[in-house]
């Protein structure tokens, strides 16, 4: 299959005045065309900044990629001048906002916004772009004739979708969900993830899925990647993943979460809280949290291996009794 | 049977919206909450959970009902003794990074509900103090420090021992983890848990999170647009919801259960204004199951099910038909 986006050693930081906020630490990933992957962490972890430094919508001046390459389709991305990224950004790989409220100019009408990217992409005249929005909106759910209302005359649900619209207009091969539904009610968050799943199977585009909950990404993807202090620690198949968690971080995640079908008299909490991103531990970057930390643990920074055919853990335990049983075999 | 702690009889909060009418936030809510049960008290945004404790804390008038604290009406007290009644109800509030002072030193902030209740005594309000970060589990050295210095978990714990300051039977807990990560989630809920079978206390606690609810609670009251729809053990009302609204909101939680496949309820629409509502089933735009009757009544809060209160007349009809005689309760069988 072919890769729509290949991340190799992504290395991001924000300068602050505080110092320099490590956000993304070696990240590698990759997606493959119609795939659904869940990008799943705490705040912090650096889930968004992943997200802004594919499309380069990190803070320009705090914000800087140090290291790394991405591949978009084969186009490598970082270097690219600005008008190349902007051909690409809502025309080939688009995003979804966590925020609805925020993410829609207030003083626009929805026609205009969505209206927008048919100008800018493929040239439409406005009345043309304009009828364009209105077909978007019906797709989405919502009548055609409300191209004319601002932001503010929708309820929360529906400018989510006035979102969805927007980023679909160009039929996209990459499509980034920032916390689509976190803002939303969850009856709503039903109807929202129901319209994604129906919108992924009609248009087929890759999709990363961002989000601090578990159950939600359990819904939408295949593959899910577990971050932690801004790199991966954990990647498998959603099926794998929630029915044997191998990182201690992931069991943790797991066990600290009360769910509508268990049973648990006491949650386990994890100790501690999320690493300080300011300043971070050397070697791996949960030890001072994990109940099974070792002593080199402090000091080497374990890799994503393969533990079994879809799954990768970055764990020096994992790790470790991987490469001895392929010696046990071995001998 | 013992009193209950808190007795909540036909409270109502309306707000007056300029220019377009009485926003019905809480509408006609009877709850009994015993002493020592947590009470789930859930709903989507904009239902009057929040208003609803924010009026047991008296932090808001109610425009109509009454509240009583083990017997005594809370709102009929003045001066001194309402001041009493009101060290013992406490709240929590949803927010840790704007519900602490940021310009106040902790310590200020934790000998705060002391000053204002008459104890000015130092050395009694540094033991009381310390007593506080015993049981909630704080390093002393917290009290130097400011608000901006902690982390989201670490502010909450302060809320909650601001809270337990003045030594309550009754705290408002509302959503306390719902502004924090999951794996710190876990330790608040645990704290409070754990304070609870410590200092007997009783919780109403509101959060919009199902997954929560299930796991604190003893009983669930579900509301929807300032009415309560269903009132039942925690147990039950997962396993057996009755009411429309409940299932489908049951229906809609993403689970980290793979293998638990589920029929998925999804309601149409959003949820419509509060605003001079008419006197019909409140859900009666969104609901699935609606019927012509369901426009003409609103339907009260009744017993349809032992320890079970739904307001919804489907339910209620079912119910008759059960207690008429053998034959429709077989065909009932049937039909579910």
């Amino acid at each position: 299959m072919e890769k729509v986006l290949e991340i190799k050693d992504l290395w991001v930081s924000y300068k602050t005045f505080e110092g320099t906020v490590k956000a993304v630490n070696g990240l590698n990933l990759s997606i493959e065309q119609g795939e659904h992957l869940g990008l799943v962490g705490e705040t912090g972890a650096g889930k968004t900044t992943t997200a802004l430094s594919i499309i380069k919508l990190l803070p320009p001046r705090t914000g800087s990629i140090d290291k790394g390459e991405i591949f978009f389709k084969g186009i490598e991305l970082t270097k690219k001048p600005e008008d190349f990224l902007q051909k690409m950004r809502g025309n080939k790989i688009s995003m979804i906002f966590q925020n609805p409220l925020t993410s829609l100019n207030p003083v626009f009408t929805i026609g205009e916004q969505i209206g927008m990217v048919f100008m800018r992409h493929f040239n439409l005249s406005k009345g043309e772009a304009w009828k364009k929005a209105g077909e978007m909106l019906e797709i989405v759910g919502i009548p055609a004739r409300r191209v004319e209302e601002y932001p503010h005359q929708f309820s929360g649900g529906m400018r989510q979708r006035v979102g969805i619209a927007a980023s679909l207009a160009c039929k996209p091969d990459l499509l980034i969900a920032d916390e689509p539904t976190t803002a939303l009610d969850v009856t709503i968050q039903a109807q929202v993830l129901e319209l994604i799943k129906e919108l992924k199977e009609k248009y087929s585009t890759a999709l990363i899925m961002i989000s601090h909950n578990l159950g939600v990404i359990a819904e939408l993807c295949q593959n899910v990647a577990v971050m932690y202090a801004g790199s991966i620690i954990e990647y498998g198949t959603v099926e794998r993943i929630y029915k044997d968690p191998q990182h201690p971080y992931t069991q943790g995640l797991f066990a600290s979460l009360p769910d509508i079908f268990d049973k648990k008299d006491r949650l386990t909490a994890m100790k501690g809280v999320v690493s300080d991103a300011l300043n971070l531990s050397e070697g791996c970057k949960f030890n001072p949290r994990c109940p099974l930390v070792m002593e080199k643990c402090k000091s080497i920074q374990p890799k994503l291996v393969k533990i079994k055919s879809d799954h990768y853990v970055a764990c020096l335990l994992k790790s470790e009794m991987g490469v001895k049983k392929v010696e046990s075999t071995i001998n | 049977m013992n009193q209950p702690l808190i007795k909540i009889i036909n409270l109502k909060k309306y707000f007056t919206i300029k220019d377009k009418g009485l926003l019905h936030a809480v509408d006609d809510i009877n709850l009994d909450i015993p002493s020592g049960e947590t009470l789930g008290l859930v709903g989507e945004s904009g239902c009057g959970k929040s208003t609803t404790g924010l009026t047991l804390v008296q932090l808001l008038q109610p425009t109509s009902g009454q509240v009583f604290y083990n017997g005594i009406d809370i709102f009929s007290l003045k001066g001194k003794d309402s001041k009493k009644i009101r060290k013992k109800m406490q709240i929590i509030f949803q927010d840790p990074y704007s519900s602490l002072n940021p310009k106040k030193l902790i310590k200020n902030i934790l000998s705060e509900p002391y000053i204002i209740h008459g104890i000015r005594k130092k050395s009694i309000i540094d033991q009381n103090i310390n007593h506080l970060l015993d049981i909630t589990g704080c390093a002393k050295n917290i009290l130097a420090k400011y608000p901006h210095e902690l982390d989201g978990g670490k502010r909450q714990t302060i809320g909650i021992a601001r809270a337990l300051a003045l030594d309550p039977d009754f705290i408002v807990c509302d959503e306390p983890v719902s502004a924090l990560d999951v794996s710190i989630q876990a330790q608040i809920l645990n704290l409070l848990m754990d304070l609870q079978k410590k200092l007997n206390l009783t919780y109403l606690f509101i959060t919009h999170d199902l997954s929560v609810v299930k796991h604190i609670s003893q009983r669930v009251a579900v509301m929807y647009l300032g009415k309560i729809v269903e009132l039942a053990q925690t147990e039950e009302l997962f396993a057996h919801p009755l009411h429309p609204y409940t299932q489908a909101l049951l229906s809609a939680i993403p689970s980290v259960n793979i293998d638990i496949k589920r029929e998925r309820i999804i309601l149409k629409g959003d949820v419509p204004s509060p605003i001079n509502p008419k006197p019909i089933c409140r859900f009666f735009e969104r609901c699935p199951q609606a019927t012509e009757e369901c426009e003409r009544i609103e339907p009260p809060l009744e017993l349809k099910h032992p320890n079970h209160w739904v307001s919804c007349t489907k339910v209620f009809t079912k119910i008759q038909k059960e207690t008429d005689g053998t034959d429709s309760k077989k065909k009932l069988l049937t039909k579910v």
